[in-house]
């Protein structure tokens, strides 16, 4: 999900997560109201929110258990949290408080805490802005990993060449409206550029015209 | 909810263990311990005092007002306790509206209990249990009904007995600031002209005839719990209690009527933005910057000053100052004010006594008492005739 400043993907993330209310319309995951079935339908989702806020006293370990219990995760939740810790280069980080964490390690704790239930749709707000080269290359592959692995992940990001070599499909929203949707290549012809070029001049070219 | 709450419990272990949650704790209720000191000074003095004194009274007042404090429950308490990571996990709506009011009534409580505990303890108060479950049972009550009636207000007033809700919530507020302004103009007047604003012994006994009463209403409950725990146990404590329980228990019953409305209000953070925007709260609740422009100013002076200027501008343009000077006032007019009055009464006590000495005879020790209830009666009289 691309768009300049303020133009609403915030927001729409908030909605399919159901922290806010949409004023019309519907929003289903796997066939479930958000609207009407909130508790089932988030337990389809993950979700890292703009500003990773983890409780300021609780290590970073106690934030996987706090999702684990709120879950109600099997016992197997611990191996797969080590591995997502090992995984995310937390190891050292693991006893730490939140309110200690830098920006890039808090970023990564809340990433583990959307992946560790494996939902069905990981919603990812600004994921990597934070996040040092190394870590971005680890996040990447994992998305990656996830996206093999039939696993839906919605991103909004200003980082062009990220969308890129993840996405599927693109959707481009100003303020607040849906003005493209679809694949790379699909948008390369509607804004008629070549296949050389990048995803930024198509993105400015789409706010030009659209 | 067990899960959020073994979270908020470890937080709270480690906020307390922490030199930085020690410190900012003894900043916030910095004011805290000088109100502990002269309540205990009151307290002391009140429960050694003949019947009616002006400290028991004072005192009385004071403890209905904290007592009674659940009954003003507000949105702003409901708000901003999870994060929003947290909103997005599979809670059911009622099961966080529930941890987040225990969250935030509990720490209510252990405010409370920590300032008045030593009190209790160093005034050597003999509580019998009658009293001390009746005020205990009258802020459980309070709170409950402040929580009913601010599901009723979020969710617009619209149940049967709406009018009687908004009614009750109008006019305990009323009460609550009518008494804040009377303590912090007797205060004010006291330390500044060094004179008895309010004959407080005077407002006691207009409080409990029978037009006092009504008047008082929302408070009567609270008033008569802790007059229970300074001049002896009561019936009327339980015959108010027993009030308070069903007029409660009538708006509970109301208040599920809207209870899931009021869950998602609370949990949703679009209609907490909602009705907190309404009532105009929302900037309060976030502490978001006010939207509207503002004019650019440039700084002045060294590094030094420029760094205060800055602070200026960030305390003025937040909105902090209101919070900050409210709380700063409060704290301190109460607390000096308390002290003040606790210190002045304890000497003229004294002075009273050396006066009244066998060796020292004068004549105020025998006139002025037998004097006193025919003045008050005729006071009494000339207000009941008006």
């Amino acid at each position: 999900m691309l768009g300049p400043n303020g133009s609403g993907e915030t927001t729409t993330l908030r909605c399919i997560s159901g922290v806010l209310l949409p004023d019309e319309g519907s929003i289903r995951i796997n066939g479930i109201s958000v609207v009407h079935e909130p508790v089932l339908a988030k337990q389809q989702l993950g979700y890292l929110p703009e500003f990773p806020q983890p409780l300021p006293y609780l290590t970073v370990w106690e934030h996987l258990e706090l999702i684990a219990r709120l879950r109600n995760l099997p016992p197997s939740w611990r191996q797969r949290a080590e591995e997502l810790v090992a995984r995310l280069n937390l190891t050292e980080w693991r006893d730490s408080l939140g309110n200690t964490l830098p920006k890039g390690v808090r970023e990564k704790t809340l990433l583990a805490c959307a992946l560790l239930p494996e939902p069905s749709l990981v919603l990812l707000d600004e994921p990597i802005v934070a996040i040092d080269p190394i870590g971005q290359q680890v996040v990447k592959a994992m998305l990656k990993e996830w996206r093999e692995r039939g696993h839906g992940i919605v991103i909004s990001t200003h980082i062009l060449a990220f969308a890129e070599e993840l996405a599927d499909r693109i959707v481009v929203i100003d303020r607040g409206e849906k003005i493209a949707e679809g694949t790379p290549e699909a948008l390369r012809e509607r804004v008629h550029v070549g296949t050389d070029a990048s995803l930024e001049q198509v993105f400015v070219k789409l706010l030009q015209s659209g | 909810m067990t899960a959020l709450l073994w979270a908020e419990w470890k937080q709270l272990m480690r906020t307390l263990r922490s030199w930085r949650g020690i410190l900012n704790l003894v900043v916030v209720f910095v004011g805290a311990p000088l109100l502990g000191l002269g309540l205990t000074l009151f307290i002391s003095k009140a429960a050694s005092a003949p019947q009616q004194s002006i400290a028991r009274v004072f005192v009385t007042l004071l403890l209905v007002l904290l007592t009674s404090i659940p009954l003003g429950a507000s949105p702003h308490i409901l708000a901003g306790v999870l994060p929003e990571w947290a909103f997005a996990q599979p809670i059911p709506a009622r099961k966080a509206m529930v941890f987040t009011w225990l969250i935030e009534s509990g720490t209510f409580v252990l405010v409370l209990a920590a300032l008045l505990s030593p009190v209790v303890f160093y005034a050597a108060l003999k509580v019998s249990l009658a009293s001390a479950s009746t005020v205990t049972a009258v802020f459980i009550l309070n709170a409950v009904l402040g929580f009913a009636l601010l599901s009723q207000e979020l969710t617009g007033w619209k149940t049967d007995l709406a009018l009687v809700g908004k009614l009750w919530r109008t006019w305990a507020k009323v009460l609550f600031l009518g008494v804040i302004v009377l303590l912090l103009l007797d205060v004010g007047v006291g330390i500044l002209w060094r004179l008895d604003f309010i004959d407080w012994r005077e407002f006691a006994r207009l409080l409990e005839t029978p037009a006092g009463m009504v008047v008082t209403l929302p408070v009567l409950p609270a008033y008569h719990a802790v007059k229970s725990v300074l001049s002896g146990f009561e019936a009327t404590a339980i015959l108010s209690v027993a009030f308070l329980a069903l007029f409660t228990a009538i708006m509970v019953w109301e208040a599920l009527k809207v209870a899931a409305p009021f869950c998602q209000a609370v949990f949703l953070l679009s209609e907490r933005q909602q009705w907190l925007t309404k009532i105009g709260a929302w900037e309060v609740v976030t502490q978001k910057d006010v939207p509207k422009p503002v004019k650019s100013k440039s700084g002045f002076g060294s590094r030094e000053t420029s760094l205060l200027w800055l602070y200026w501008l960030n305390w003025k343009r937040s909105g902090l100052w209101s919070g900050d000077l409210t709380m700063l006032f409060l704290i301190f007019a109460v607390a000096s004010g308390v002290i003040v009055f606790a210190v002045k009464s304890t000497l003229s006590d004294f002075y009273e006594k050396l006066a009244c000495q066998p060796s020292l005879p004068s004549p105020s020790c025998s006139h002025v008492e037998p004097f006193l209830p025919p003045f008050l009666a005729l006071l009494n009289g000339s207000k009941a005739s008006l």
